[in-house]
C-alpha cells in the first residue's frame, strides 16, 4: 500500500495546509460583515452574495494556483522534472491526479465554508425548486395603460408559494413613474404585496399561501414604466422545499468548475509555457469564471442565498435565468478538452 | 518511435547506432546531440562517462532513462526497453540539478519515490531510514528540501536513485556540488553497490574520482564516443616509470645519473606529499576536536 504517497496525497495535504487557516479567516471576515436577513431575502441574497463568496474564492484561488505551483508538470524547466516525468510517465504525468487532489480540497474547504456559514448569515433553510412561468400572449407591458395585465401558465398538479419576476424595463414616454403591479390568480388577488418596478433586472419575490396553480395574472395598477417579460423572467416558487445543506452540496459541485477549467487549461499551457505564465492563466481564469460570471459559479450561490434549489427547473433555465447546465456545460468540456490535448501533447522540450 | 534489439545477455546497456537529434527551431539547424553510437556495457562494473559540456552525456543518459526518444538507431536497458514500466523500478536515474517539490520534507521526498516505484509503505520506511542514515541524512530528514545544500540535495537525490535497490545506476554528476567528504562516502556507496551487483554509469567531470572508482571509461566529444576502456589501458603511455623514495639528494643524483647513463629520460624529482583530500581530512578532524560540541 502507498496511499498518501502520490500526486493525490501530497497535493491533497498542500493545498489544505495553505488554504485552510486563509480560507477560515475569509469565512469570519464574512460572517463578520455580510448583513443578516431581514424579511426580503432577495435584497439579503444580493447584499451577502459578495461576502459569502469571499471565502469560496479564496478556497479555490488557493488549492488551484498551490497545485500549479507545487506539481512540477504544470510548467516547463522546473527543477526536477525529469525525475517526476520517469516516475510518473502516463500520459498526464501525475497532473489528472493533481488536479483531482485541488478540487477535493477545495471541496472539502468550500463545504466546511458553506455549511455552518449560511445558516449564520441567516440564508433560508429550506430550498424550493422554480419553475418558468409561460406567457399567455403578451410580454410587454406598456407604460400607457393600454395593456392592463399579462397572463402566465404553470404546469398544473404542483403546489406553488411565491412568484419570482425580473423585467426589463423601458424608457417611460412621459414623466418616470414607477410601475405598480399585483399579482392575482384564478379567483382573486394572490397576495395583497404590490412591488413598484422602474429599472431593468429588478427581481422581485410575491409570495402567497402556498396552493396549486394553473394560471395567474399580473395586473397593472398605475406607473408609466413599459416592461417587458422576455421567457425565464417570471418564474414560480414550487412549495416542496429541500434542506439547505443538500443546496450548498450542490453548489460545492458548481464552484467546482471553474477550478476544473483553470486546472485543465493550466495544464495545458504548462506542455510549453513557465510558471509565472501557466499561474497567470490559472489566476485569470479562475477569476473571470468564478466573480466575472463566465460560469455558473456567481449565479448558483445567489440562488442558494435566495433559496432556490440547484436542481430546480433553473439548471436547464437559459437567457436571463444563465441555469447551472447552460453555463456549467461549456466549462466542463473546455477542462475535459484541455485535459484531453494535454494528454495527447509531449511537453516542448529544450536540449 | 524506440527500436528493440535482443542486447547480449551480460549486457546492462547495448545501443546501436544510436543516434538523438533535436529539431532546430525557427531556422536554426537541427542539432545532433547523438552521432550514431554503438556500446555494450557490462552488468557488476561501474563505468565513468566523461566529456566536456555539450558533449552528449546527459543526452546519452537521458535516452538509457526512458526521457528521450531516440531519434534512429536502438536500444535495450537490462535486455528491456528504456521506457517500459519496470524499468521505474529496475533502473534509477539521479538527474543533475535540484529536487522537485522544495516544500516537501527529505523524508516526504523518498517516500513519494518509493510510492511512485509501487515499494510497499513498510517496505519503503525501512528503506528511507536506511538510505538516510547512510548518507548522513538522518538529522535533516524533516526538514524542507528547500532548506537543502547543494551537496544535500545531491546525497538526497542518491538515496532517492538507491530506494528501489536497482540493477542500473544512471548518475548525472553525482558529487558534483559535494564537499570531499560527501564525494568520498558517495563513492563508497557506489562502490558497495558494485559490489552488491549493480551497475553503475556515472556522467562526471570530477576525473579524480572517475580515476578512482572506475572499473571502465567512456570518453565523449561532440556526441561522438571518442575513446573507451579501462583507466590502465587508456593512461598507459607504453613507457614505464621508476618512482622511489627515503633517498638522500647525494642518492637521488646518482640515480638521476645512472637513468641518464642508460638511455632514459629524468622528467622531474619532486618531494613527496601527502594526497589533498587526506590533508582535508587531518584539518577538519582537528578542527572537529577542538570546537566542543
Amino acid at each position: 500500500m502507498t496511499k498518501g504517497r502520490g500526486p493525490f496525497g501530497l497535493v491533497l495535504r498542500r493545498c489544505l495546509g495553505l488554504a485552510t487557516l486563509p480560507t477560515l479567516l475569509a469565512t469570519l471576515l464574512a460572517w463578520w460583515l455580510a448583513p443578516r436577513s431581514e424579511g426580503e431575502p432577495l435584497a439579503a441574497a444580493a447584499a451577502a452574495e459578495p461576502w459569502v463568496a469571499l471565502p469560496l474564492l479564496c478556497a479555490a484561488a488557493i488549492c488551484t494556483l498551490a497545485t500549479a505551483g507545487f506539481w512540477p508538470m504544470f510548467a516547463q524547466g522546473r527543477p526536477g522534472a525529469d525525475m517526476v516525468r520517469r516516475l510518473h510517465p502516463r500520459r498526464l504525468q501525475g497532473g489528472g491526479r493533481a488536479i483531482a487532489a485541488a478540487l477535493v480540497a477545495q471541496a472539502l474547504l468550500t463545504t466546511a465554508v458553506l455549511l455552518p456559514l449560511l445558516p449564520a448569515i441567516g440564508a433560508p433553510a429550506k430550498a424550493n425548486a422554480q419553475v418558468t412561468a409561460t406567457a399567455d400572449r403578451d410580454v410587454l407591458l406598456p407604460g400607457d395603460g393600454s395593456v392592463g395585465e399579462l397572463a402566465f401558465t404553470v404546469p398544473a398538479g404542483r403546489t406553488y408559494r411565491a412568484v419570482t419576476i425580473r423585467p426589463l424595463a423601458g424608457a417611460p414616454a412621459d414623466g418616470l413613474v414607477p410601475t405598480r403591479l399585483h399579482l392575482h390568480g384564478d379567483d382573486g388577488a394572490l397576495s395583497e404585496h404590490e412591488i413598484a418596478v422602474d429599472d431593468s433586472l429588478q427581481v422581485f419575490q410575491l409570495r402567497f399561501a402556498p396552493r396549486p396553480l394553473r394560471h395567474f395574472r399580473l395586473v397593472r395598477n398605475g406607473g408609466t414604466v413599459p416592461l417587458l417579460f422576455p421567457p425565464g423572467s417570471v418564474t414560480v416558487q414550487l412549495d416542496a422545499a429541500h434542506p439547505t445543506w443538500a443546496n450548498a452540496l450542490l453548489l460545492v459541485l458548481v464552484l467546482l468548475l471553474p477550478s476544473w477549467l483553470a486546472l485543465g487549461l493550466g495544464c495545458l499551457c504548462g506542455r510549453a509555457a513557465a510558471l509565472p505564465t501557466t499561474a497567470t492563466v490559472v489566476a485569470a481564469l479562475l477569476f473571470v469564471a468564478t466573480v466575472g460570471e463566465l460560469g455558473p459559479a456567481a449565479s448558483a450561490l445567489r440562488r442558494v442565498l435566495r433559496g432556490e434549489w440547484l436542481l430546480g427547473e433553473s439548471l436547464f433555465a437559459s437567457l436571463t435565468g444563465g441555469g447551472v447546465l447552460r453555463t456549467g456545460l461549456p466549462l466542463l468540456l473546455v477542462g475535459c478538452a484541455a485535459m484531453f490535448v494535454a494528454s495527447r501533447v509531449q511537453p516542448w522540450r529544450r536540449r | 518511435m524506440q527500436i528493440y534489439h535482443r542486447p547480449r545477455m551480460a549486457s546492462a546497456i547495448s545501443a546501436q547506432q544510436l543516434t538523438v537529434s533535436f529539431r532546430g527551431r525557427g531556422r536554426r539547424p537541427d542539432v545532433t546531440a547523438l552521432h550514431p553510437l554503438d556500446l555494450e556495457l557490462e552488468r557488476g562494473r561501474i563505468t565513468g562517462l566523461l566529456g566536456p559540456n555539450g558533449s552528449g552525456k546527459t543526452t546519452l543518459l537521458r535516452v538509457l532513462a526512458g526521457l528521450l526518444e531516440p531519434t534512429g538507431g536502438s536500444v535495450a536497458v537490462l535486455g528491456e526497453l528504456p521506457t517500459s514500466t519496470a524499468m521505474r523500478q529496475r533502473v534509477a536515474f539521479q538527474p543533475e540539478g535540484m529536487l522537485p517539490m522544495p516544500v516537501l520534507t527529505g523524508r516526504e521526498f523518498l517516500a513519494f519515490v518509493g510510492a511512485a516505484i509501487a515499494l510497499p509503505n513498510r517496505v519503503a520506511d525501512e528503506r528511507i531510514a536506511h538510505w538516510l542514515r547512510r548518507l548522513e541524512l538522518d538529522g535533516a530528514a524533516d526538514r524542507a528540501l528547500g532548506g537543502y545544500s547543494t551537496g544535500m540535495q545531491k546525497r538526497l537525490n542518491l538515496a532517492a536513485a538507491l530506494l528501489g535497490e536497482p540493477e542500473l545506476l544512471l548518475l548525472d554528476e553525482p558529487t558534483s556540488g559535494l564537499d570531499p567528504f560527501g564525494s568520498e562516502l558517495v563513492m563508497q556507496v557506489l562502490r558497495e553497490r558494485a559490489a552488491a551487483g549493480a551497475t553503475v554509469l556515472m556522467a562526471s567531470h570530477q576525473l579524480l574520482e572517475v580515476e578512482e572508482i572506475c572499473d571502465e571509461v567512456l570518453v565523449m566529444h561532440r556526441g561522438r564516443l571518442c575513446a573507451r576502456g579501462t583507466l590502465a589501458e587508456l593512461l598507459a603511455t607504453g613507457d614505464r616509470a621508476l618512482v622511489f623514495r627515503g633517498l638522500d639528494d647525494a642518492a637521488v643524483d646518482e640515480v638521476k645519473a645512472a637513468v641518464v647513463a642508460r638511455g632514459g629520460e629524468v622528467l622531474r624529482v619532486e618531494r613527496a606529499r601527502e594526497h589533498l583530500f587526506a590533508l582535508f581530512r587531518r584539518l577538519a578532524q582537528q578542527g572537529d576536536d577542538a570546537s566542543p560540541r
